[in-house]
């Protein structure tokens, strides 16, 4: 008897967890904008893990002698003024902003999250005082804050991760919260409260979990918003400066000679915006898929 | 109704205040004060001006009084000086603020009437050549960096075609004609992201309205496609993008400081750049202030209407 049932209770949970992969699977690639945005995503990636092998010249090496030059077989997308090969810093340029990203969005959202989540959950007076300063720092349009923090941090990589972040914990504070709020009135979660649980572990178990698909497309647009962020950033000349290869400052380096060396600025600037591009597409996807009202149909 | 515009504006003056903390606070931040960092900024350190800066900017009296001063001062309208443009901000606003002004009203124009009537004619042509072209320009549109934009648009129609022109920009009570030619290009620079914004969310909530039953009915009793579309689906499915026009004067901001750049337009976004990239904070402090206010006014203009429009706001 205790076998028989425990049988049909490991069947039961078994069976919907494969077909619910496949089944994301089959959403997630069904549309060809995904895949595309995939494909962009994997050669980006790899272009940054193999810079040095891919990368034709330094991207640092400074030539005078041969500065401002033309696309040509020897430099595909010709010279910088100063002589560094443009190609080759798009392709370090890649490190720098998957970089920026990906620290980014994982300081911001474990920071977020928790905040939101316990704001959330626990309500009263601590809920008050975390959505006040979500509200205060959601008053500034996302570039005006980040201007405004990476005025006073000042420039470089880590000061631009930690301006980025500060600008963009709000934004998980309050999606986190708003998803703790409703996941709160789930019967399941009174159950656990009831049996006894303490708070964190029903924080930890049972809403965080439930609240991970939003999050995890949240973060994936994140991803390109950021990007796109510490690209304008370094456009204005503000966080990631010369001589660091950054794709942003790249385009603010050589707007002056915009007549005649137009490649100089659109290649960093196609680059930033295949970027967003990608990530926006597998957040798409990622939200199509993940949708629970498909659960079950497909 | 009036109860839920009163709890509102409280809540407003709640975070204005903190607005105005975090502004100085941030500011206060920083290694050095600003004086002593615009000083060094410049290259001549000379101790005994310095001294004599930050006594008459008031910087060696304590923080509270120092945020006292500041905010009984901006109140009363006075914004201080400017140490980078040596000249009171009150005035470099005045100039700078008309200018801004008319690139962002007639990008919002430009975003609001060709956003809403793109989405609206792709979701009831659902399927044709229209809503075909629309969802993947505004893909396009929401993730070009709106500096890349600017950059195609002067090299296309500015260095190449002549078509534009793309530098010194006049107000339209200077020249009308050459003004509306040179805020083209920054228009479209400033609308594009607003603009797909406004078109995607336009196409979906009409999508989401046509299938509702008083619009069959509209339908069943006769009425002209036109008089259906405008007169009984158009004033529902506004509802939702009336959140993202309040949205839209954010983008705005955020885009003057793109766009004025590249176009070198002297308005408030080329000033918070300038400024920051001189280190005058004391200008950086106010201009923040003036970003994050009007955008904390706007939303809340937009969530009054928004009740106003839709009843059910109000008890939530």
């Amino acid at each position: 008897m205790a076998i028989e049932t425990s049988n049909a209770a490991t069947l039961m949970e078994i069976a919907p967890r494969v077909s619910e992969f496949r089944r994301f699977m089959r959403v997630f690639f069904k549309r060809w904008v995904v895949v595309i945005g995939l494909a962009i995503l994997l050669l980006i990636f790899i272009a940054a893990i193999f810079a040095p092998w891919i990368a034709p010249y330094d991207p640092y090496k400074i030539a005078t002698g041969a500065a401002l030059e033309q696309p040509s077989a020897k430099h595909w997308l010709g010279t910088d003024r100063i002589g560094r090969d443009s190609f080759s810093r798009v392709i370090y340029g890649s490190r720098t902003a998957l970089e920026v990203g990906f620290i980014t969005v994982a300081i911001a959202s474990i920071i977020g999250i928790l905040l939101g989540m316990l704001a959330g959950f626990s309500g009263g007076w601590f809920y008050i005082i975390i959505m006040r300063a979500v509200d205060t720092l959601m008053c500034f349009p996302g570039l005006i804050l980040f201007m405004f923090l990476s005025a006073v941090l000042g420039n470089g990589v880590r000061n631009v991760i930690i301006a980025l972040s500060i600008g963009t914990i709000a934004q998980y504070v309050r999606v986190m919260c708003g998803l703790t709020l409703s996941l709160k009135q789930n019967d399941y979660i009174m159950a656990e409260i009831s049996i006894g649980a303490g708070s964190f572990r029903t924080m930890l178990k049972h809403i965080l979990p439930n609240a991970f698909p939003p999050l995890i497309v949240l973060m994936t647009m994140q991803l390109g918003t950021l990007i796109l962020a510490e690209a304008a950033l370094g456009f204005l000349g503000m966080g990631i400066v010369p001589p660091m290869a950054a794709w942003g400052s790249m385009v603010n380096d050589s707007y002056i000679y915009l007549q005649t060396n137009p490649w100089l600025c659109f290649a960093p600037g196609i680059a930033i915006f295949l970027v967003v591009f990608a990530f926006n597409m597998v957040g798409d996807g990622l939200r199509d898929a993940l949708d629970p009202r498909l659960r079950g149909l497909i | 109704m009036s109860s839920f515009i009163i709890r509102r504006l409280l809540q407003a003056l709640l975070v204005l205040v903190l607005v105005s903390i975090l502004v100085f606070f941030v500011i206060r931040m920083l290694p050095l004060d600003p004086i002593t960092l615009y000083v060094i900024g410049t290259g001549n350190m000379d101790e005994e001006q310095i001294k004599f800066l930050k006594h008459q900017y008031g910087l060696d009296k304590p923080l509270y009084v120092q945020y006292y001063d500041w905010i009984s001062k901006v109140v009363r309208g006075d914004l201080g000086q400017s140490l980078y443009y040596k000249d009171s901000v009150n005035t470099l606003l005045a100039q700078r603020i008309p200018i801004t002004m008319y690139l962002g009203i007639t990008s919002m124009i430009i975003s609001i009437s060709v956003g809403i009537t793109i989405g609206m004619l792709a979701a009831i042509r659902r399927g044709k050549w229209l809503d075909n072209i629309v969802s993947p320009l505004s893909v396009v549109l929401i993730c070009i960096p709106s500096f890349l934009l600017g950059i195609f648009l002067i090299f296309i129609f500015g260095m190449k075609a002549h078509w534009l022109p793309f530098y010194d920009l006049v107000l339209p009570w200077q020249n009308f004609g050459l003004s509306i030619r040179q805020v083209i290009m920054p228009a479209i620079c400033m609308s594009a992201l607003g603009l797909a914004m406004n078109a995607r969310q336009m196409r979906s909530s009409m999508l989401e309205i046509i299938r509702q039953d008083y619009v069959r009915t509209a339908w069943a009793k006769g009425l002209t496609e036109r008089a259906v579309i405008l007169k009984h689906a158009l004033k529902n499915s506004l509802i939702p993008v009336v959140t993202l026009v309040g949205m839209g004067v954010g983008v705005v901001f955020a885009g003057a400081v793109i766009t004025e750049t590249i176009f070198s337009i002297p308005g408030m976004g080329r000033m918070f750049v300038d400024c920051i990239r001189g280190q005058d904070y004391v200008v950086v402090q106010d201009l923040a202030l003036v970003f994050g206010t009007v955008i904390l006014l706007v939303n809340l203009m937009v969530d009054i209407s928004y009740s106003w429009i839709d009843p059910r706001i109000r008890y939530n």
